[in-house]
């Protein structure tokens, strides 16, 4: 059966016919790649759909889509968030990887790589090796490796890896290969050599392929793809597929306190304002992103980078000042709606400040502002000023439900006899929720915000009674074990003499928290874990004897140290909490999955709510097909109507439409029919379709170009070829010659970037490191150098083709050089006094750079690989010397970096020097001669002739540079701190 | 200039689209008296009559009186002359070409004019262009092919002020040392010596700093024989061959 599966691939489509335009949306798919299946393991196995059959393979519906799809063609796969390509993938690596395929994936990240190594045959997955000779051998035994595209690139070119066995590559995250085309680079060497092999591309962001013009479009072209595949949630093989299997969901409507909401009235009327001021301001300037409920959401920062990135320096400063304080205002929305009172309040308290009043757009004017700031105060201090901070909104719901909904729906479900103990999954958005979450639960809220207050240095003051009374009978509840009667001790005692004893307390407390807090600070780094498994120690089941709902009856488990979840769940019978956060650094979106893997919670409690993740929980319930009495039980809490449910659906409504415009694009799309690659007279056609493509940063420049260049081209046959340095294929050049048609061919030189011609030999700098070349004499350097070796030594200063074409305001990268504009222009125009040789070229853009290199080019003879490489390595002393005198370089060096010697007495010393031996004969007044100066003699005398050892704090003074150094990182806050808190207590 | 370049400048002019005739009268009518009163400067005596400039002052073109760039020139004196053919001289051995984009794209000839005239003289030619159009790439990319064969170095300025502070840090570098942009240099001896055996290609910090403390000083250390250098730990024959050959090599090659 599936006889076409077999058949040889055909190719004769475009062979004899001019390519023709296809504008369909489904061409008959090439019968292809089934010689992936030709595995041992597989061998009796003909086609994917029968690989789908075999037991150990579970997937969904909609995912065996995707999975026959991708394995019968080449295509890019857009899914929307959470839906999970990576099973698909998984499978799609499992089938070809062997031994007689040679299997690339590049683009993948960390925990991307991590996660397909560990569920994969450990003996096809490769490691990608250091040497180029180990790779060679490495490449030949086949298999698959997660590869980076700069390496790839250069054995690409180097031809170290066998192109035409190359089965084939997958891109990961394709919606990032056009800002940085080294990936389309790599999939273009490859096309050209290999016709056969495939490129199967996936992405999981449909907004990113929003933004730009005809972004899908470049992509699919870049990618050597003729199909698209959109995998929307609302697709309805994918509804399908869920829908039976829904968990079952309760919302839980929190309500935002009254201080809470007014305070998010009061943000949002300013961020409103701000925006229409932005709006007002700049009328000629597209500002359609900035919008309010943008303003809101997670990608804000994103968008506003992307619309005013390139029109910044068009900007006035005003404008400038506002979008900074939109960003500040955004942090404060999240900080009142997620973060605890206290720490809130110290966030808002830094915009009080004077130095702030100068610098904002005058935001904290206006009369919102003031009430915010009063509100903020509110909800720590109450009437009396004493120290009474408001608990989140969400806690006390969520204690409710851990201690007494889910015991109580457990019971219902299961019958009261059935004593399995619930098992319950916390997810919430971040580390600090998921530490705040910790906190609360294991030891109270009165006792998280006093530490909390610490920690910001929020000044604490005097407690009111209510949180003194609560926060001690946690402190008590936590050692109950021991003395229990000192609590009923404590609790009379209260009555008579309260104003003495809260005093009492209030030291003692605040010594407590004091000491834990410094704790703290010492572990910071273990501070914000992803993840905590907790448990209840006392039986909930009797509810009569639970007074105090502060007191701490969560506990840490310690098995989670090595997250080993079912070594605990194993040893404690108990009823185990996770908290968990979205993602991890870790593991990125797969901690989720890999979490209900491992737990099969009974409950979740969304804490915060996430579209990533509530899809995944529902993929995971399809996967577990339970009857409905034995799915999970989902907790939404959520403050309706505000800002976070607001950001929630503006998620949704963005991904919604980003498919929209995909699923538009692609019924419009026209895709040539060449556009695979897959025939070599397409590629020549191809090739002019890209330089179109490339041009279009700088269209108008093209234009006459465009004519007279290809003729030349024609005319030359030759393939010009440009000698590229190995270091350079981190940046975008080398990519953008070659697809001028240059061949590219790398080499490890030590002199230049790029060699042209046997005369020409560029030095490319990007403008940050033309000014850290320029400060730390690397450049002066590299000049010296290429005026050595090189007839015609150019310099080329390259500009980002986002940012403004002009060597003034923003470009700076860090703030704290005080080095100005004129500063590096001055210290260019020395250079070139030095240097008059050295021409300057100023590019706006790597695109203009291949076009000019491959002008630069027209006529002239070709580098030579081998010379290029020998230069400046060997003393090839037959290289071309421009001075007069030769000196020999290496001597020439050397002296120069002696005390007493400089640019301007050491041709002198050359000259009549004769050799360091001859130096040595010499009286200092002779040397004093030579160097015409006295001063200079006896530098250069005593260095040759008397011992210098290094001074001691040299040796001493570096290292303890590098203590202090470190020191000052992480611990200079505790230090300040502790002196802080030192001095507060002496006050008192 | 050295001969590399005789036939390249021919070059630029073979490459110059020639204007058309009505034209190209106007530039010369405009041109004219420039190179004129060049020619006549240098070939005749005549620069013998005019009184000897101020070695410390940017010479200026005449024509170029009424720039706006000179008004941010404020450091250095000016002086207005008009027997030199490049629009400011800054220093013996080099001269600037003043070209605002704007003009460049009315009169794409003006610097091809400039250039016959100015010839090969001066050392250091510096090309400063004042970027004011929207639009300068495709300009800018015809000017760099005519800096890279007329040997030119070309400046941007984006105003200006910008052009003037220029020409001003020209005339202001023109005897300062390259120290500004050479790496650091240790002030202590013994991190000098530490540095400049590092110059050395292979040898690294570590080797310098032993071989400072098994000899000593310097002078030990190139009397050293090639043998006893081998011996050093972690030098090895190939660095303490490469080591000697530099220290005993004569100051200038054959």
């Amino acid at each position: 059966m599936s006889e076409p599966e077999l058949e040889p691939e055909n190719t004769t489509i475009t062979e004899e016919t001019v390519p023709t335009v296809e504008t369909g949306t489904e061409p008959s798919p090439l019968p292809e790649s089934s010689n992936g299946l030709a595995d041992e393991d597989l061998a009796n196995l003909v086609t994917a759909e029968e690989y789908l059959l075999r037991k150990d393979v579970q997937l969904l519906e909609y995912e065996k889509q995707m999975f026959l799809d991708l394995v019968h063609t080449d295509g890019l796969l857009v899914s929307a968030k959470g839906l999970g390509y990576e099973r698909v993938l998984m499978h799609i690596l499992k089938v070809y990887s062997d031994t007689g395929n040679l299997l690339l994936v590049v683009n993948s990240s960390d925990w991307e790589e991590q996660y397909y190594k560990s569920k994969l045959d450990a003996k096809y997955v490769h490691e990608v090796a250091n040497t180029a000779t180990e790779r060679e051998r490495v490449y030949l035994e086949g298999g698959l490796q997660f590869i980076s595209t700069r390496i790839l690139v250069v054995d690409l070119l180097k031809q170290r890896i066998p192109i035409e066995l190359i089965t084939g590559i997958i891109v990961l995250r394709s919606h990032s290969i056009i800002e940085s085309c080294q990936e389309a680079f790599a999939l273009r060497l490859f096309r050209q050599r290999n016709k056969t092999g495939f490129i199967k591309a996936f992405s999981s962001s449909p907004e990113a392929f929003t933004i730009g013009y005809a972004h899908i479009e470049r992509t699919m072209r870049n990618l050597f793809v003729k199909h698209l595949y959109i995998w929307p949630r609302f697709h309805a093989t994918v509804r399908s597929a869920l829908h039976p299997w829904q968990a079952q969901t309760i919302e839980l409507h929190v309500p935002l306190t009254t201080r809470m909401s007014s305070l998010q009235t009061h943000i949002l009327d300013i961020m409103n304002f701000l925006v229409r001021e932005i709006k007002r301001i700049n009328r000629t300037v597209d500002m359609e992103a900035v919008t309010v409920e943008n303003c809101v959401t997670k990608k804000f920062h994103k968008i506003l980078q992307a619309q005013l990135d390139c029109i910044w320096h068009q900007l006035n400063s005003q404008t400038k000042l506002i979008v900074a304080d939109l960003k500040i205002l955004r942090s404060l929305m999240i900080s009142t709606m997620y973060h605890d009172a206290v720490s809130s309040y110290a966030l808002i308290k830094r915009y009080r400040s004077t130095e702030y009043a100068i610098s904002n757009s005058g935001w904290t004017l206006l009369d919102a502002a003031e009430q915010i700031f009063t509100l903020s105060k509110q909800r720590v201090y109450n009437a009396q000023n004493e120290f009474e901070p408001e608990q989140c909104p969400k806690w006390q719901p969520l204690s409710e439900l851990l201690t007494k909904d889910i015991p109580g729906d457990m019971r219902r479900r299961r019958g009261a006899d059935h004593l399995e103990p619930p098992k319950v999954l916390i997810l919430c958005q971040d580390a600090r929720t998921c530490y705040q979450l910790k906190q609360y639960l294991t030891q109270g809220s009165a006792r998280y915000l006093l530490q909390q207050a610490m920690r910001h240095e929020v000044l604490v003051g005097k407690l009111s009674e209510a949180l003194a009374k609560d926060s001690q009978t946690t402190a008590m509840a936590e050692d109950t074990g021991h003395n229990q009667t000192d609590v009923a001790k404590t609790e009379v005692k209260t009555e008579p003499d309260v104003a003495q004893h809260s005093l009492d307390e209030l030291s003692q407390l605040l010594s407590e928290t004091d000491a834990e807090a410094q704790l703290m600070q010492q572990q910071q780094q273990h501070l914000f874990e992803e993840s905590y498994m907790l448990t209840m120690t006392q039986p909930i089941l009797l509810p009569t004897s639970e007074p105090d709902p502060n007191a701490s009856i969560f506990e840490i488990i310690p098995e989670l140290e090595q997250f080993d979840v079912s070594a605990a769940l194993a040893a404690h019978r108990q009823p185990c909490i996770c908290l968990q956060t979205f993602k991890t650094e870790r593991e990125g979106a797969m901690a989720l999955e890999h979490m209900l893997d491992q737990l099969q919670p009974h409950y979740v409690v969304m804490y915060n709510t996430n579209v990533t993740a509530i899809r995944q929980l529902e993929v995971f319930e399809a996967r577990r097909r339970l009857p409905p009495a034995e799915r999970m039980r989902i907790y939404f809490l959520i403050h309706a109507r505000t800002v976070e449910e607001q950001s929630y659906l503006t998620s949704l409504r963005r991904e919604k439409s980003a498919f929209e415009l995909i699923i538009d694009t692609k019924s419009k799309m026209v895709i040539p029919e060449y556009q695979d690659g897959k025939t070599d007279e397409a590629f020549v056609l191809y090739k002019s379709y890209e330089d179109e493509d490339a041009n279009s940063a700088n269209a108008n420049a093209k234009t006459r170009q465009g004519a007279t260049m290809g003729v030349a081209l024609n005319a030359a046959r030759v393939t010009p070829k440009v000698i590229v340095d190995m270091r350079e294929f981190r940046s975008d050049l080398p990519c953008l010659i070659h697809r001028r048609g240059l061949e590219v061919l790398p080499v490890t030189i030590t002199i230049g970037d790029y060699i042209l011609t046997p005369d020409i030999c560029v030095e490319r700098k990007s403008i940050s490191d033309l000014i850290g070349s320029l400060n730390s004499g690397r450049l002066y350097n590299q000049c010296v150098q290429m005026q050595r070796y090189y007839a015609k030594p150019i310099l080329l200063i390259e500009f980002d083709q986002n940012r403004p074409f002009h060597l003034q305001g923003k470009f700076m990268l860090s703030q704290q050089t005080t080095a100005t504009n004129a500063d590096i222009v001055q210290k260019l125009q020395l250079l070139t006094l030095h240097f008059p040789k050295l021409r300057l070229i100023w590019s706006p853009s790597p695109y203009a750079t291949a076009q000019l290199f491959e002008e630069l080019k027209l006529g002239k003879s070709e580098p030579d690989a081998q010379v290029a490489a020998a230069v400046g390595s060997e003393e090839s002393s037959a290289a071309a010397s421009s001075e007069q005198l030769q000196y020999n370089n290496a001597i020439h060096d050397f002296l120069l970096r002696l005390p007493g010697v400089h640019t301007r007495n050491v041709h002198g010393v050359l000259r009549k020097g004769g050799s360091l031996r001859q130096l040595l004969q010499r009286t200092q007044a002779e040397l004093s001669d030579l160097l015409q100066s006295q001063e200079s003699g006896k530098l250069l005398w005593d260095i040759l002739h008397v011992a210098h050892l290094p001074e001691k704090d040299e040796v001493a003074g570096s290292t303890a540079l590098l203590v202090a150094s470190k020191q000052f990182t992480s611990g200079s806050h505790n230090r300040f701190r502790k002196a802080a808190g030192e001095a507060r207590r002496g006050r008192r | 200039m050295d001969d590399l370049n005789d036939d390249s400048f021919d070059d630029v002019l073979a490459a110059m689209e020639m204007p058309s005739a009505p034209k190209q009268a106007k530039i010369q009518t405009s041109t004219s008296s420039t190179s004129e009163s060049g020619s006549n400067s240098s070939s005749s005596t005549s620069v013998a009559a005019k009184p000897p400039s101020n070695p410390y002052s940017v010479l200026v073109h005449s024509k170029q009186r009424g720039n706006p760039i000179l008004k941010s020139i404020l450091n250095v004196p000016l002086e207005f002359r008009d027997d030199i053919i490049p629009d400011y001289v800054v220093g013996r051995t080099s001269c600037i070409l003043f070209l605002s984009l704007k003009y460049h794209n009315l009169n794409p000839d003006y610097i091809c004019q400039r250039l016959k005239a100015l010839g090969k003289l001066y050392e250091l030619r510096v090309l400063l262009v004042q970027v004011d159009t929207p639009e300068p790439h495709n300009a800018l990319k015809s000017l760099t092919r005519i800096s890279l064969l007329a040997d030119l170095t070309m400046m941007l300025a984006w105003n200006a002020e910008e052009a003037g502070k220029i020409i001003e840090t020209y005339k202001q570098f023109e005897k300062r040392p390259p120290d500004l942009i050479m790496e650091r240099v240790e002030s202590n001896p013994h991190q000098k010596l530490v540095a400049a055996l590092t110059n050395i290609k292979p040898v690294n910090k570590t080797d310098a700093v032993t071989l400072l403390q098994i000899f000593g000083n310097l002078e030990n250390l190139i009397n050293a024989s090639e043998e006893r250098l081998a011996q050093v730990m972690g030098l090895g024959p190939r660095k303490a061959k490469k080591l000697y050959k530099t220290l005993h090599e004569p100051f200038l090659s054959k």
